[in-house]
């Protein structure tokens, strides 16, 4: 009951993180906003803009609550001890998040928005997360896969690649989100190529000739060269992920039977990498249109969660790792004979 | 005019030669084709304008015989401004918001010099100036029609004005050392005033061609009559 109850909580929460997600765009504000202007009512704008920025505030504070009420009733019921612990993580975190949230706007003026809006972002999808594989921990599938009879595979290689994948997709939202932050539009205007060449000229006479020839209706910042390569590393990181969840994707094929729920994870994480690397490329292409722009986020923060899923799925329902060790001891001679 | 004030001034004349200021006038010009300027329409009766109309980035605006308009022209270093102080006038020069554009694009004060930001329109603007590196800036908003806000800033930089409501808005601030600097005109066209005679450092400087880099120096002698110098900027097509 007690589970039920905080599931339903959970698609709630699950529910706000997204139309946060979406909101992320808008945090940008005043910045990135002017994208979407338009479709206001001139002399609507001041109410507008300060609408954005606390509904914002007041979503972060439901979120808070919510999480506290699900911190609170997964500390009440029965669950393993993991999940109450992860429910005051959850808690934690989401304080953390508007401490952070909070820093970010009086810390602007002292330069450091950005930084403290990667952070805050950074958090955001680690966020998503977690409460995504709290709300999986809690289903009645879950019970149903700790059961030593289930095990779909013997093959264990799957619980270390998961989470490893995992963390550099991660670290690959961390890069996007501070180009995000840079407000510096596309510090490369082509795909698959980069300024014409497989890597760009980076040297000083080089970046100058590109700032120049950003003539735009939008007053960017300048660009510099550790941002055209921050985003040159972005762009290997996303062909080097792309090939891992496809290793990834293949390895899951190979040892679990169709339907199974690894193969359905290792599906969506495939499907969503490829739509990804494409949300990429027509980012680049419709130069940086704000929608096309967001989808890339939001499908990025859907595969980690994804991948979270997928890794803690395996770690549920796979063996744990036999390391493959020398016999040295009679111990280990007799196991292998047993 | 008795006898001992004409030798004191004759005086004063030849002791200070620098009093003998002429104009430093010439022509910035742009080598290459840059790319077209970017458009924004606007409908009628946005931002106070009855009639629709298309606001065009600013950041190559070519004139007559490829003269380059809205780049600075200072001087850096020389006879009349080494180690002297420069006392900012009271003139208050005006940086306009009108239609959604900041008027003019660039222009300069003396370090210290007040001036003053207008909002001409009926509409919300937010003037950001916050991209300054050696002064502290600004963001206030200024919703009214008609409201002005007086700015000062102490120290020397290009300082970058926008407003975060129109992101096209733009506009540079030049805060100069001293009080030799000029923009050029519509067709690259400038003229620095009462420049003392001597050897200069005179730096040209166009936001988008030059960035964070200094801008093009040249030495240049100005005698008694002035000087006339052009400049070329080079557009380089990556
Ligand atoms: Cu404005």
């Amino acid at each position: 009951m007690a589970t039920a109850v905080s599931t339903l909580f959970l698609v709630c929460i699950g529910g706000m993180v997204t139309s946060k997600g979406v909101g992320m765009s808008v945090p940008d504000w005043p910045n990135s906003y002017g994208y979407n202007m338009f479709l206001l009512p001139w002399d609507k704008w001041s109410q507008g803009g300060v609408f954005w920025e606390h509904s914002h505030r007041l979503k972060g504070a439901f979120v808070g609550l919510l999480t506290m009420g699900l911190a609170i009733s997964l500390w009440f019921s029965r669950v393993p001890d993991v999940l109450r612990k992860l429910g005051l993580v959850a808690f934690f975190g989401v304080v953390l998040q508007g401490i952070l949230g909070g820093f970010r706007v009086v810390f602007d003026k002292h330069g450091w928005g950005a930084e403290f809006g990667v952070i805050h972002a950074a958090v955001a999808q680690l966020f998503f997360s977690l409460v995504c594989v709290i709300a999986l921990m809690t289903t009645r599938r879950w019970q149903l896969w700790g059961d030593a009879g289930s095990r779909p595979s013997k093959d264990s290689s799957l619980r270390r690649w998961a989470p490893v994948l995992t963390i550099v997709i991660f670290m690959q939202l961390i890069i996007g989100a501070s180009m995000r932050h840079q407000h510096a539009g596309l510090a490369i205007p082509d795909f698959p190529l980069a300024y014409g060449n497989i890597w760009p000229d980076t040297s000083s006479a080089a970046v100058a000739g590109y700032n120049q020839a950003r003539v735009s209706m939008i007053s960017y910042n300048d660009i510099t060269a550790g941002q055209i390569i921050l985003q040159m590393v972005h762009r290997l990181m996303a062909y080097t992920i792309a090939a891992l969840v496809t290793v990834c994707w293949w390895r899951t094929r190979k040892t679990h039977a169709s339907g199974s729920p690894l193969r359905r994870f290792a599906n969506t994480w495939l499907a969503l990498i490829l739509v990804q690397v494409t949300l990429g490329a027509v980012t680049i292409w419709t130069k940086k249109a704000a929608d096309v722009a967001t989808a890339h986020m939001a499908v990025g923060a859907l595969s980690l969660m994804t991948g979270a899923l997928f890794s803690v799925a395996a770690f549920r329902l796979l063996p744990v790792p036999q390391s493959p060790r020398i016999p040295s001891s009679s111990a280990d001679v007799a196991a292998r004979t047993a | 005019m008795n006898k001992s004030s004409t030798v004191l001034s004759l005086a004063l004349i030849a002791a200070a030669p620098s009093l003998i200021a002429a104009d430093l006038t010439g022509k910035v010009t742009l080598k290459g084709t840059p790319p077209a300027a970017a458009q924004q329409p606007m409908k009628e009766n946005m931002c106070g304008n009855p009639e629709a109309y298309v606001i065009k980035s600013r950041q190559f605006v070519v004139g007559k015989d490829s003269g380059l308009a809205g780049v600075f022209v200072y001087l850096k270093s020389g006879t009349g401004v080494d180690g002297k102080k420069f006392a900012p006038p009271a003139e208050k020069p005006l940086l306009d918001q009108i239609h959604c554009e900041y008027q003019p694009y660039t222009f300069g004060v003396l370090a210290g010099q007040g001036f003053t930001v207008k909002n001409s329109d009926p509409v919300l603007h937010n003037v950001n100036s916050t991209r300054a590196k050696k002064n502290t800036g600004k963001n206030f908003g200024m919703p009214t029609k008609g409201q002005m806000n007086d700015l000062m800033f102490p120290n020397p930089e290009f300082i970058q004005f926008r407003c975060d409501v129109h992101p096209w808005m733009l506009a540079w601030v030049g805060v100069f050392e001293n009080s030799f600097f000029a923009t050029t005109d519509a067709d690259g066209n400038f003229s620095v005033k009462n420049v003392p005679a001597g050897k200069y450092q005179v730096v040209v400087y166009h936001p988008k061609t030059h960035g964070v880099n200094e801008g093009i120096v040249k030495e240049v002698t100005v005698g008694d009559a002035g000087a006339k110098e052009s400049f070329e900027i080079e557009y380089k097509a990556p």
